[in-house]
């Protein structure tokens, strides 16, 4: 079997580990980073004080989407290409393919991590969640992945070793998925360098973005992270995997299943049922391949287990896997509708996100770390207790975490929906949140204790590597491959021809992708016409609309009466699919932490949002929503108004041409107006042109922008 | 009758055909991938990360 498929002519090569070096510190830096936001934002949340010295750029609106990406993107990416390049190598017996790529790869990279560490606490975002970044960045994305592509598929075709690993089975569907992702989500008309607005609007821009969203958890953080546990488990064991037989149901039957959950995130809500009721039977079936996975990780350990107890890099192994074990089980049972009617838009939610992220993710690679460093820098671990601190500090975080966010999550749903008859229990939305506060606290001792772990891990490394050794490149032999044999059958002729294997990949994510995505691009053609009742925003609104996006409302804020109720009971009528047509991008948010919008125009009075943006505890004592000052200083810029209008027309607002001609003009006049009330109401009389009267415009519209007055 | 099956129709006979064709094409795979012939194979390809450093 061995030989088989080899010409026996010897080739000599030597592995490119300073790609792999490269990314290693990346990871450990931007790490930290992310970590350090994430206590930050705690923080911000227990006591609205921590948006220090009320700086824009420090807000939780800014902080919270750069703590997410500097997770996802900053730490998992750079561990992900990591370990892609560092088991790649090994398991093809070949070169990184190309030295220019790698280095496009990296520093590209790199430069999008900053200049979205940049952009979003300038608030210059999409307003997508995961996808926050604007449409430059987006295009440099796509070609540092198409670089790493070429330089991952280079390697499958350079290879020394006739079958693919079923490792790199999960790394090709979580590169060609992401990039199927990533350019369908960010396509967007441009309205200058820094501000675009997607081509999707309302119920497909939601049903696109948690398709996005969703499969980013899958094919980001899940399958890549599979791959590297079928690699570095069985190196660290020193064992082979408990059933190769079992990792092909896995690989297969996950990839198939991941990509039709993303409407699982969108239940009760103004999405057609059809797709509601998909994404909850795919998410529950979805239970299956993970635990798969999650068995033949554990099983790998058979009769190694007392090792488990003297070596960390097996600890954080057993832990993460069994962290993923319990987000797998967990994330089914959110996705029944009627589990999901209580824990959606609760800290329930939160806490499930970051038992994957901090338990499976973040061990997973504080393993690949404590494993690769030593080999990579020629030296021996510094400490193994401090590295077995770290485990017992990462793991007290990751439960207190958990726990916490479970007990938050499910008083608060269930403070939402108390009611005795018709009255709800708890009509003072802040008092839901007064309640979870402690929660908020036990949070951030949570967060702490997990980066301090993390730290330790920092200065064990760091220590590791400078007690390394240096030594010349290593250069190994293996025979060249002949050319492929076509008398191979089954999963054995799939393994062997890589472009096949890419070819059923492509076909398995996109049977789901076409079937959840198409109708719901033309539902918008098949709305009921006399429901169509609403008009465009208005230039002011929508400038309005901007700042609420800019300053990461969404975060806090949902725009969707869901068909419960409760919510009904509290917001008002349920949200129609007609209601946001015009809604480039959606703004239905995915976290209460305050009340829901969609029915907030016209409630209360101008003067009311005046003072609620000034200083929010005014209004409602208790509240920990951080302060607006720059709304009051900075201008609006009347400028764009007409560029953005054309935008939006071009999207299929229908705006007339004198609406297009006076949309500066018209937003002035608004604005004055509203200035005027509030001057009535008691303001200060010099707001004609600052940005809460185009914030204050967009509020007061929202509640009958689909006709329910 | 469009409106209806795009926006808002609930197709549940399509979705249990569905979820019982992906069921049968399921356990289809497993019976193969669990057939007794390929078990050199399978040795092979279980033990390749455990080859070089």
């Amino acid at each position: 079997m061995e030989n088989s498929g080899y010409t026996g002519e010897l080739e000599r090569f030597s592995y490119d580990d300073k790609t792999v070096k490269k990314f290693v510190l990346a990871t450990m830096i931007w790490g930290a980073v992310a970590m350090l936001v994430g206590v930050i934002i705690a923080l911000q949340l227990a006591n609205w004080r921590f948006n220090l010295f009320n700086l824009p750029w420090l807000s939780f609106g800014r902080l919270r989407p750069l703590h997410t990406n500097a997770a996802i993107f900053a730490f998992a990416g750079n561990a992900i290409f990591a370990g892609v390049y560092h088991s790649s190598q090994r398991l093809l017996k070949t070169r990184i393919y190309s030295d220019f790529l790698s280095a496009l790869h990296f520093w590209g990279w790199q430069l999008i991590i900053v200049l979205a560490a940049l952009t979003i606490p300038l608030g210059i975002t999409t307003g997508k969640e995961y996808a926050e970044l604007e449409w430059p960045i987006d295009i440099m994305i796509t070609v540092v992945w198409v670089a790493f592509a070429v330089n991952f598929f280079g390697m499958l075709f350079t290879r020394r070793e006739r079958h693919l690993y079923v490792a790199l089975w999960f790394y090709i569907a979580s590169i060609v998925t992401v990039a199927v992702l990533h350019i369908v989500n960010s396509i967007a008309i441009p309205v200058g360098l820094l501000k675009s607005y997607p081509v999707y609007a309302g119920v497909q821009d939601a049903l696109v973005q948690w398709w996005y969203g969703h499969n980013a958890v899958a094919f980001f953080l899940t399958t890549p992270f599979l791959g590297l546990m079928y690699y570095y488990l069985p190196k660290a064991v020193n064992r082979p995997v408990y059933s190769y037989r079992l990792s092909i149901i896995h690989f297969w039957a996950l990839v198939f299943i991941y990509i039709w959950t993303g409407p699982h995130h969108l239940l009760h809500s103004a999405m057609p049922d059809w797709a509601q009721t998909v994404g909850m039977v795919f998410s529950i079936m979805l239970l299956a391949p993970s635990w798969g996975g999650m068995i033949n990780g554990l099983l790998t350990l058979r009769g190694a287990w007392d090792r488990v107890r003297r070596e960390p890099i097996l600890k954080f192994l057993v832990a993460s896997i069994t962290f993923y074990g319990m987000a797998t089980f967990e994330g089914p049972l959110l996705s029944i509708k009627s589990v999901n009617a209580l824990a959606h838009f609760t800290d329930w939610i939160v806490g499930h996100v970051h038992s994957g992220v901090l338990g499976w993710n973040g061990f997973m690679i504080a393993a690949m770390l404590y494993y690769v460093v030593p080999k990579l820098w020629n030296s021996k671990l510094y400490s193994e207790k401090l590295a077995n601190a770290h485990f017992w500090l990462g793991t007290a975080g990751i439960v207190l975490y958990m726990t916490s966010m479970w007990a938050a999550g499910v008083t608060q749903g269930l403070m939402w929906r108390a009611a005795e008859g018709s009255k709800l229990v708890y009509p003072d939305f802040v008092e839901t949140v007064t309640r979870i506060v402690p929660l908020y606290w036990v949070r951030v001792v949570a967060g702490v204790l997990y980066l301090t772990g993390y730290l330790i891990m920092l200065f064990n490394l760091f220590k590791t590597i400078s007690l390394g050794v240096k030594q010349p490149e290593k250069v190994y032999t293996a025979p060249r491959l002949m050319p492929f044999r076509s008398d191979k059958k089954g999963h054995r002729l799939i393994e062997g021809l890589p472009a096949l294997m890419i070819v059923l990949t492509i076909i398995s994510i996109l049977i789901g992708s076409v079937i959840e995505i198409l109708p719901t691009l033309l539902a918008h053609k098949y709305y009921v016409p006399e429901k169509i009742t609403r008009k465009p925003y208005t230039p002011l609104e929508l400038a309005g609309r901007d700042i609420y996006i800019r300053e990461g409302c969404y975060t806090c804020h949902s725009q969707m009466v869901r068909s419960l109720p409760e919510d009904i009971l509290r917001y008002g009528d349920r949200s129609e699919p007609e209601e946001f047509i015009y809604d480039h991008p959606f703004q239905w948010g995915s976290r209460r932490i305050g009340p829901d919008l969609a029915r907030v125009g016209g409630k209360y009075p101008d003067s009311w949002h005046y003072y609620h943006m000034k200083d929010p505890r005014k209004i409602t004592p208790n509240s920990l929503m951080p302060m607006y000052p720059e709304l009051f200083t900075r201008k609006i810029d009347y400028g764009v108004m007409s560029k953005k209008a054309h935008v939006m027309k071009a999207l299929g607002a229908p705006y007339s041409y004198l609406e297009l001609r006076d949309a500066a003009l018209n937003g002035q006049r608004q604005a004055a107006s509203i200035a005027q009330d509030l001057k009535a109401q008691g303001a200060p009389g010099d707001l004609d042109d600052k940005e809460i009267l185009a914030l204050i415009a967009y509020l007061q519209s929202l509640h009958n922008k689909g006709d329910k007055s | 009758m469009k409106q209806l099956i795009l926006a808002k129709y609930t197709l549940i006979p399509l979705n249990c055909a569905a979820l019982i064709l992906f069921l049968i094409i399921f356990v289809g795979a497993v019976l193969w991938v669990y057939r007794r012939s390929g078990r050199d194979y399978y040795k092979y390809m279980e033990n390749l990360p455990l080859k070089g450093d």
